[in-house]
């Protein structure tokens, strides 16, 4: 009996390691397995994909110059070839204004500036003489216009603008207003009418007896217009620059 | 284990045969038994010194070890007639005592011994003890602890057999398994080592990026500190403009009346030449 005992013991015993190693073997084999479907662990990996850089797009640098402008600038900028004219008849003087154009030997005004003159003196606008003009041409009778031939070349001829103005665009006027100073005032334009055959700028730019042949600058600093008068309700009337243009054709000048 | 070599049978006593074949023939594991009425069982067959009693040297067959846990009832050996016949075992010297002294019923003087176990008037086929002498009247037969031995024996050569098989299929076992974690090592290795070199590889893209990222910003800065520079000195420059064209203005308007006065004294003076 013991012996049988001994044997069932034995038996008991072997099966149990048995069990038991199968269950170690098995268990390691499913972790091999685990490890396999894992694969290998790597420390470190460096990124696939980099970070975006940030993209320092630098700005331009926009430096906003003021734009110059006749009603701004200073009178050098547009009206260095504005004068004063002197009619010089004998006991008897009159003031107005002229303004170079061309390549600066020749002025226009108007006609009632150097009607009856027998000497134009001209100066410039911060008092420097420039001598003595002839006139060379001047407009139909419905133009208030004369052009004149300087003794020396004017630096600051200006301009002139061909083409119909927009109302209400910003005007702008040098001459020597009561024949004072040079002054400039700055208006728009109120209408482009006709007044017995005379295409003429009405305007409400400030002007007096002495602003006739005074340019009247359109803000690009362009002549648009001859000043001449004024209307008894107080506007500025000017020449409009066709006119004018149509003078310079006469001899053959280009505005 | 053999068993000991049976001694000689004493002369003048012929040696009887088994009548029964196997069953209760020595060697036979379990053959004990006190049949009523058996001449085993009779003092007077009782003369034999234990010394005397041999088992044959008969080779036992290996017992299974299915066989030797298996319990059986002792009754059923005498019913099983499976087993291979052994070869006629010398007859015991008790039974070929008590024979010669009865004298053989049917066969004649010098004919071939008869079965050492057969008791007079047994039936065949039930059990009949013959190595059931107890010598030593403990009431236990000296063949037990023999088969006990035997099945020590057996589970030990079981036990060492479970064992070395165990041993070796472990051993096995731990071989394929080194081997497949090798190879998985080896795999790795590989894995590991590709994985280095393209990590490598992006580290130094990452370092000439950042090279070139580091001087872009170095670009940058001088670029953004110029236009700062450049800002500072137009704004400046912007203030100092306007600030001359007032005062250009301003001299000039000075100027300009300055000339008219110039201009209307000329006039005075024209006038009045």
């Amino acid at each position: 009996m013991r012996a049988r005992i001994l044997a069932v013991a034995l038996a008991v015993l072997v099966a149990a390691g048995t069990a038991v190693l199968a269950v170690r073997v098995g268990g390691a084999e499913a972790r091999q397995q685990a490890r396999l479907a894992e694969g290998p662990t790597i420390a470190w990996q460096a990124p696939t994909t980099l970070p975006a850089a940030p993209t320092t797009t630098a700005a331009p640098v926009e430096i906003e110059l003021p734009a110059p402008t006749p009603a701004t600038a200073p009178f050098s900028s547009f009206f260095d070839g504005t004068m004063r004219v002197r009619n010089i008849q004998p006991g008897v003087l009159g003031v107005g204004t002229a303004f170079a154009v061309g390549d600066g030997t020749w002025a226009l005004t108007n006609r009632h500036v150097v009607a009856d003159a027998r000497t134009l003196e001209l100066e410039s606008w911060d008092g420097e003489p420039r001598g003595t003009a002839t006139v060379v041409a001047v407009g139909p009778p419905t133009t208030d216009l004369a052009l004149l031939r300087l003794p020396s070349r004017v630096e600051g001829a200006l301009h002139l603008a061909a083409g119909t103005v927009a109302v209400d665009t910003e005007l702008v006027a040098g001459g020597f207003p009561e024949a004072h100073h040079f002054t400039r005032s700055v208006g728009s334009l109120l209408a482009v009418t006709t007044q017995d055959g005379m295409d003429m700028l009405v305007t409400d730019v400030p002007a007096a007896p002495g602003s006739s042949g005074s340019p009247l600058l359109d803000p690009s600093g362009a002549v648009v217009g001859i000043i001449f008068g004024g209307s008894y309700s107080g506007y500025t009337l000017a020449v409009p620059a066709d006119d004018a243009i149509d003078l310079l054709a006469t001899q053959q000048l280009t505005p | 284990m053999p068993s000991p070599s049976p001694s000689p049978s004493p002369p003048g006593f012929p040696v009887a045969s088994d009548p029964a074949g196997a069953v209760g023939s020595p060697g036979r594991l379990g053959g004990h038994s006190s049949v009523p009425g058996s001449a085993l069982t009779d003092p007077l067959a009782m003369p034999i010194a234990p010394a005397a009693v041999r088992w044959p040297s008969t080779p036992l067959p290996t017992p299974s070890l299915a066989a030797l846990l298996v319990p059986r009832p002792a009754a059923s050996y005498a019913t099983v007639h499976a087993d291979p016949p052994l070869p006629a075992p010398a007859p015991a010297p008790a039974a070929a005592a008590r024979q010669a002294l009865a004298g053989p019923p049917d066969a004649p003087p010098g004919s071939a011994p008869a079965s050492d176990g057969a008791a007079p008037g047994a039936v065949e086929g039930q059990f009949t003890p013959v190595g059931s002498v107890d010598p030593d009247r403990t009431g236990r037969p000296r063949a037990s602890s023999s088969g006990r031995r035997l099945v020590v024996v057996a589970l030990g050569v079981t036990v060492a057999l479970a064992v070395v098989a165990g041993s070796g299929g472990y051993a096995w076992h731990t071989r394929q398994q080194s081997q497949h974690n090798f190879r998985a090592a080896r795999a790795w290795e590989a894995e590991a080592e590709a994985a280095r070199l393209v990590a490598e590889q992006q580290a130094i893209e990452l370092d000439r990026l950042r090279t070139e990222l580091a001087a872009l910003r170095v670009e940058i800065d001088t670029l953004t500190a110029d236009r700062d520079a450049a800002t500072g000195r137009a704004d400046g420059l912007q203030a100092l403009l306007e600030d001359a064209n007032r005062r250009l203005a301003e001299s000039e308007q000075r100027i300009a009346e300055l000339a008219g006065a110039q201009a209307r004294a000329a006039d005075q003076a024209i006038l009045t030449r």
